[in-house]
């Protein structure tokens, strides 16, 4: 009797067995009886593939070849803030184009950069001599470029690239100024001062 | 007798043979293809594709975020930006505003994520 029930039992799973073989099998041969298919979906895939790649790779190059530009600008602002101490700026408006206004916004960034070292320096020196002044805005200089952070962000929709100087004042607040690079380009700058706000 | 049965084993056994043979065509085509699949699958660049996702993440984190507590906050994205990845990391430039009883407020948002999952929110109210 438990001779019959063992058996009877392997041979139900046998027939379990082989049916889920069977529906394997069944799922296998689908694939086997339409190769041809199949191949035009690989060779469709391997068309998809590289032809994406390709898109990712130009969206990623632009990006980077935005990116050289950018930092060459930022290693202008940095040599402007060690450099110079001589800000005030005038702009004909009415006969400004596009180019123009860029660069005056470049200009507005590193004055305002300036006239920060100076007011900072007047601030806590008032009584200084010339020379502890000079070091002392040296100093400042120093740890304001040490100090401004300098990121870039990717707008892959349109291969983009924005470049963004923060750099926190002494009030806590920061400035961001951001620059937005297209073809190597400089398209569009901005300024804004943000507060740190959890909500 | 013997004969026919002779004759049939040793058509049974050509059947199997030959039921083999096929067998193991077939499923040796089928793992063949399902490799070649996954093998495209892996050849394809990713880069957009995890930028996409991690977007996605970014924006439904920032709504539930900007949002917590208050059931009335509408919170709209304007512009979302990323950094390249680094060290794994990448961080996520979100500028988004919220409307809260006809009270709307400009923010920014640095989040950062990593094998995506977000590690890190800091949130700046633009004061202009």
């Amino acid at each position: 009797m438990r001779k019959r029930t063992i058996l009877i039992m392997l041979i139900i799973s046998l027939v379990i067995l082989s049916g889920c073989e069977i529906k394997n099998f069944r799922e296998n041969y689908a694939l086997y009886k339409n190769q041809e298919e199949n191949e035009r979906v690989i060779a469709e895939l391997e068309k998809d593939m590289e032809r994406s790649n390709n898109e990712v790779k130009i969206v990623f190059d632009a990006c980077e070849k935005n990116k050289n530009s950018a930092e060459e600008i930022e290693a202008e602002i940095i040599e402007y803030i060690n450099n110079n101490q001589v800000h005030g700026y005038d702009i004909n408006n009415s006969s400004i184009n596009d180019e123009a206004f860029l660069e005056y916004n470049l200009i507005v960034l590193k004055t305002h950069l300036m006239s920060y070292v100076e007011d900072h320096i007047n601030d806590a020196l008032p009584e200084a001599t010339v020379s502890d002044r000079q070091q002392a805005m040296e100093k400042f200089k120093d740890e304001l470029t040490e100090k401004a952070e300098i990121m870039y962000f990717y707008d892959l929709d349109n291969s983009r690239l924005e470049q963004v100087i923060f750099y926190e004042l002494d009030n806590g607040l920061i400035n961001m100024f951001s620059m937005l690079w297209e073809h190597e380009h400089l398209i569009d700058t901005d300024f804004m001062a943000v507060q740190e706000f959890g909500l | 007798m013997k004969k026919i049965i002779f004759l049939i084993i040793t058509i049974s056994v050509l059947a199997a043979i030959g039921a083999a043979i096929f067998y193991n065509e077939v499923t040796s085509y089928a793992m063949n293809y399902n490799l070649r699949l996954s093998e495209i699958q892996n050849e394809y660049d990713t880069r957009l594709i995890d930028f996409e996702k991690d977007k996605s993440q970014v924006i439904n984190h920032l709504q539930e975020y900007a949002a917590k507590g208050k059931a009335s906050v509408k919170c709209s994205i304007n512009d979302i930006k990323v950094t390249a990845k680094e060290d794994e990391l990448q961080l996520f430039k979100v500028h988004y505003r919220t409307i809260d009883n006809y009270i709307i407020n400009k923010y920014i948002a640095f989040i950062t994520i990593k094998d995506g999952e977000i590690t890190k929110t800091e949130n700046f109210k633009d004061l202009q």
